[in-house]
């Protein structure tokens, strides 16, 4: 019965969307073709823009394969009939040629390696991040990535903005409908009030532009003066999207690749001794809210005060990052590979017997600690009953075993924030050779019980012992998650930079500077994102980001570039772009650059480590 | 006897007024024969269009009234003037004849003279046409009749003051300073002028970035939108705008294209107050946001690769401040300029690839002062701005933009929509010059007369416009 309930839910689901991308599709054709017969407020333009390049830092340094080789097709059009109604289409396809490209090159980090006892399994496999798995030892790992090399789903992926928006006479009142993006806030890079769309990390994670990271959804904004510098805006998302990431997973039965741009297969490690968790693969699957019957809510009022500009911000909606909650796992009789098309017996274990199978005495965890001990002995290796192989004897026979724990990456979680910003031009400070004056930025959020998954839980057979790192995502999720609120600070400053020595400057360099502060309640033994166990939440994680964008050569050089620091965790990104100007600007030549540098899993930059890379693209834009 | 003698002198009295008046009309009347007789010599179908323009009753009595008003026109003040004998409507300045004209240079700015000759912006010639009668429109002129003549004063500060101290550009619809006596007073009666409308809509503005071999680097089409907030004349809301207390004027710029900044919309608001900096904000399509500029870097390029900084707008809109500057004014001449002819053709004659100018440029001779501001922070990128102020438009008639090496940088000269029958103006053209660098920025625009009545204060609210494409 209940499968039955579950199928139609899917199946109403899967109808819904299709139903939405065919009156979407339906909409915009009608939109494309039918105002340029007579409108005259009519605008039709574009891009096509492609790239190739370079990964220059990768895990195997040996090898050498394609680098991002992203392309996109963007079609725009808007028609204003009159001051009062403005219409926007805006499609675009998206893709990444470097999974075709790469020959399976490009290698990412993949689970503990069961071969290295010796390294107390902290050595880990690689697997491609452009080719499927060949299951066969010494390298068996690997995805394609092929999902990911046309971003193709047309309502989630293709339709980028349809919306129309009316406005009364004075243009005091308006109302938006349709999908499209809005950007709350001040803060850039980072999120504290920008957080009414979720994001695509997919392609080039922080680092791509700031409109094409945000994923729009289906919303309705309504604008209203209540005087002349008081306004206010209610959104109201009825289409709940979360963001978009990929994690870079060798489990053959639910291998995924996002490439570089990837999240990397986190280091299964348990806490306490720190030996790494070999054997164990992980299949992950998304729970999300339903479109259309759950929903999100956006309330701003900008005012000014202080001489600039603030705003009171509210939002109730859903997180973009999940938790990670166990729901079972499977145990793999004839395969070390977690290969369930190689075992001769794949044994589904529910969340109970999940659990007992790690933690429960003479279990996973527990053989793991004698080993590190020094204690263990052959005939200790739990799934021996199993008919398994038993590691310390391998002489003594047995099936090769593995274990692939089940997990939803759990988007239902709430998010409740409310929060405030202010900008202000601090005309009483003038300095510099031009005695220009500093633009003051503010942002603080309060969010109200995040969900977080504990890094430490409390053992659930031997009252007052615990589990900590990978172990802590083995349990229910009354073990696992927890929630605490987490106040979030930016300052920031906007800077036009003349040089007293360089007489005749032309323009101005434009710097920002900002810090942000994030402080997290009891933040002790708390996972930065799950599953990410070993990354833990500071009670005050501190970023700095400094930006400066320059034009030479009469701006048809403009040079741009972007650092970000973990100030926590001791990692850092930069992103040089060289953007040219050729054809009266039809024609945009653009030299990309990223860094990353972090010590493994420390912080979110850290994650892409072994992703520096080189682009170069072509953008003709009409 | 006596009561004869009075009677004689009553009629003659009467008589010699009569005759004065209508050689009065006549003389103001003779502009306009001066077109007829030059379109007909010409044939060009924009000359007749032009006379099209000016040859009726309502043009004929605004010119009159503001004539009376002013005590001289333009084509009296140049009758006063001893002319060379070639310098008259349908003279061409050609290279071929530009050696022979021993007194070009004392009429025709340098960077014209250079087009006939140069490479770079070449022209084919520079056509003399009848030189206009401009005025404003009926309402500001009843505004500043209505005014003492010491009704203003300059503050400390540089600010314009009204007797009752209130900020005069606030308090008063009037011009202030009909008759300047010094730099202080010609730069007030040069903002005075605004943009010489109480609403200004561009539906669009074409600017063109252009390098040293007349070729496109980019081009940037925008609607730009300009409101008077106090001492409004002719259009609602009359007085002053609710809401924007404290500010002169507000200007919104909404680019519509090249597709990459497409939507990035810019208001900016000018506070009275010299303290005051202008509140300025842009919203960033890239960012999805709006972000708050510094309303303390006006030295900036509206967009890469434009010669057009913020404070050029209008030729000239840096803050008045006496303490940062200094307004000398130097002397009163005769210049060749650009006519104000744009709302019915451009006397530049921008080619269609928006970086050359098709052939020959009309100019008219114009009767200016010219006033220097120079710097005295020694910050600003221009250490002295030369402008040429009309003496019936109150605006720029030409600039000179000097670096900070003492050289001309840039030059500013452009072309308004004016309309004859109201005194409203706008603009058709400009070209903003970087002479050092042999690159221009050439602006064409298309003002939206009858879209005027549809602008409201929202436009400047920068909420509001990003969302206005």
């Amino acid at each position: 019965m209940n499968n039955i309930i579950i199928k139609i839910t899917l199946e109403t689901k899967t109808r819904l969307k299709r139903l939405t991308s065919i009156v979407s599709a339906s909409l915009l054709s009608l939109f494309l073709v039918a105002p340029p017969a007579y409108a005259e407020d009519f605008w039709f333009g574009g891009r096509l823009k492609a790239g190739t390049g370079a990964y220059i830092d990768r895990l195997d340094d040996s090898s050498r394969g394609q680098g991002p080789s992203q392309f996109l097709l963007e079609l725009q059009a808007e028609w204003s009939p009159n001051n009062n109604v403005t219409v926007v289409g805006d499609v675009w396809l998206r893709g990444d040629r470097f999974y075709d490209l790469d020959d399976g090159e490009f290698r990412a980090p993949a689970m503990q390696n069961f071969t290295s006892p010796q390294s107390a399994f902290l050595d880990r496999f690689s697997m491609s991040t452009s080719s499927d798995g060949t299951y066969q030892l010494p390298d068996p790992f690997g995805a394609s990535g092929k999902e990911n090399e046309l971003l193709d789903d047309f309502d989630d992926e293709i339709l980028r903005e349809l919306s129309i928006r009316f406005t009364n006479d004075d243009g005091s009142a308006s109302v938006k409908i349709g999908k499209f993006q809005r950007g709350w806030g001040q803060a850039d890079g980072l999120r504290l009030l920008d957080i009414l769309n979720a994001q695509d990390l997919r392609q080039r994670t922080l680092l791509a532009d700031t409109d094409e990271i945000r994923i729009p959804a289906w919303t309705v904004a309504i604008n209203v003066d209540i005087s002349n510098d008081v306004a206010l805006e209610l959104i109201y998302i009825p289409e709940v999207r979360h963001s978009e990431f990929v994690i870079n997973n060798p489990t053959p039965n639910d291998q995924s690749s996002g490439g570089a741009f990837g999240f990397p297969f986190p280091r299964l490690i348990e806490g306490q001794t720190g030996f790494g968790m070999p054997l164990l693969g992980a299949r992950l699957n998304e729970k999300e809210v339903e479109d259309w019957k759950n929903q999100e809510i956006g309330l701003r009022l900008k005012f000014g005060a202080f001489g600039g500009e603030a705003t009171l911000n509210a939002f109730h909606g859903y997180q973009d990052l999940p938790v990670v909650v166990l729901t079972g796992a499977t145990l793999h009789v004839g395969s070390f590979i977690n290969d369930p098309a190689a075992s001769v017996a794949n044994v589904p274990l529910d969340v109970p017997t999940t659990i007992g199978a790690i933690h429960a005495p003479g279990q996973y965890v527990d053989f793991l600690q004698s080993l590190a001990g020094g204690t263990a002995a052959p005939g200790d290796f739990p799934l021996i009953p199993f008919g398994c192989l038993d590691i310390l004897n391998p002489a003594a026979g047995g099936f090769p075993c593995s274990v692939t724990a089940d997990f939803d990456m759990d988007f239902t979680e709430r998010q409740k924030t409310v929060g405030f910003s202010f900008t202000r031009d601090m005309s009483e400070l003038k300095f510099g050779p031009k005695s220009v004056s500093p633009v003051l930025r503010l942002e603080v959020a309060h969010e109200f019980d995040k969900a977080f998954n504990r890094q430490v839980i409390n053992d659930p057979f031997i009252p007052g012992l615990s589990a900590k790192g990978t172990p802590a995502l083995i349990g229910t999720k009354a073990d696992m998650v927890t929630y605490r609120d987490q106040i979030s600070t930016l300052i920031g400053f906007d800077y036009n930079l003349w040089l007293s020595a360089w007489k005749n400057q032309r323009s101005s360099i434009f710097i920002t500077s900002q810090f942000f502060n994030i402080k997290t309640k009891d933040h002790k033994n708390l996972m930065f994102q799950a599953p990410y166990a070993m990354l833990d939440v500071e009670e005050n994680q501190q970023y700095f980001t400094q930006t400066y964008t320059f034009g030479l050569r009469n701006d048809n050089v403009i040079l741009d570039g972007l650092a970000v620091w973990d100030l926590s965790k001791d990692s850092f990104a930069y992103r040089q772009r060289f953007t040219f100007s050729a054809l009266g600007n039809k024609l945009i030549p653009r030299i990309e650059v990223g860094i990353f540098d972090g010590d493994e899993e420390e912080g979110l930059l850290a994650l892409y480590r072994q992703s520096d890379y080189v682009e170069f693209s072509l953008t003709y834009q009409f | 006897m006596k009561i004869y003698k009075l009677k004689t002198f009553l009629t003659n009295l009467t008589l010699v007024s009569l005759c004065l008046i209508a050689l009065t009309i006549k003389a103001s009347d003779e502009w306009i024969d001066n077109w007829k007789s030059f379109a007909a010599e010409t044939g060009l179908p924009e000359h007749a269009a032009w006379v099209a323009a000016i040859d009726n009753a309502e043009v004929r009595a605004l010119a009159k009234d503001w004539a009376d008003f002013r005590g001289y026109t333009a084509s009296s003040l140049l009758a006063k003037e001893t002319l060379p004998a070639e310098l008259k409507p349908g003279f061409i300045i050609t290279k071929e004849n530009i050696d022979s004209l021993p007194w070009v240079n004392d009429y025709l700015p340098q960077y014209w003279i250079d087009r006939l000759t140069s490479e770079w912006t070449p022209i084919k010639g520079i056509r003399i046409v009848p030189t206009n009668h401009y005025y404003m429109q009926r309402a500001r002129l009843d505004a500043t009749k209505a005014l003492e003549p010491d009704h203003f004063r300059i503050n400390e500060k540089g600010e314009l003051r009204d007797k009752n101290g209130e900020h005069g550009f606030i308090s008063e619809a009037g011009l202030p300073f009909i008759n300047p006596q010094n730099g202080e007073e010609l730069n007030w009666l040069f903002n005075a002028h605004g943009v010489g409308t109480d609403d200004l809509y561009f539906d669009t503005i074409d600017m063109a970035a252009c390098n040293s071999e007349n070729n496109l680097e980019r081009i940037y089409k925008a609607n730009i939108f300009w409101r008077r907030m106090a001492g409004r004349v002719s259009a609602p809301p009359l007085g002053n705008v609710e809401g924007f207390e404290g500010i002169t004027e507000a200007g919104a710029l909404l680019i519509k294209s090249p597709r990459d900044v497409r939507g990035l919309a810019g208001v900016r608001l000018r506070f009275a107050d010299a303290d005051k900096d202008d509140d300025f904000k842009l919203y960033i399509p890239s960012l999805r946001r709006t972000r708050a500029l510094t309303g303390t870097n006006g030295q900036d390029p509206i967009a890469p690769g434009l010669e057009l900084t913020w404070d050029e707008w209008r030729s000239n809109w840096f803050k008045t401040d006496r303490r940062k500057f200094k307004y000398t004014l130097i002397k009163e001449g005769i210049i060749l300029a650009g006519p104000e002819v744009g709302n019915v053709y451009d006397p530049l004659r921008i080619s269609d690839d928006a970086c050359n100018l098709s052939g020959i440029v009309d100019m008219e001779l114009r009767p200016t002062w010219l006033y220097e501001i120079t710097d005295l922070t020694e910050t600003y990128q221009y250490s002295v701005k030369r402008v040429h102020v009309d003496k019936e438009t109150y605006y720029a008639q030409y600039l000179e933009m000097v670096d900070r090496n003492g050289d001309i940088w840039r030059i500013w000269d452009d072309t308004r929509d004016w309309e004859p029958t109201t005194g409203r103006f706008m603009w058709r053209s400009a070209i903003i010059a970087n002479v050092r660098d042999e690159r221009a920025t050439i602006i064409t625009v298309d003002s939206a007369w009858d879209k005027l009545d549809t602008m409201t204060n929202s436009i400047f609210n920068i909420d509001q416009l990003r969302d206005r494409r």
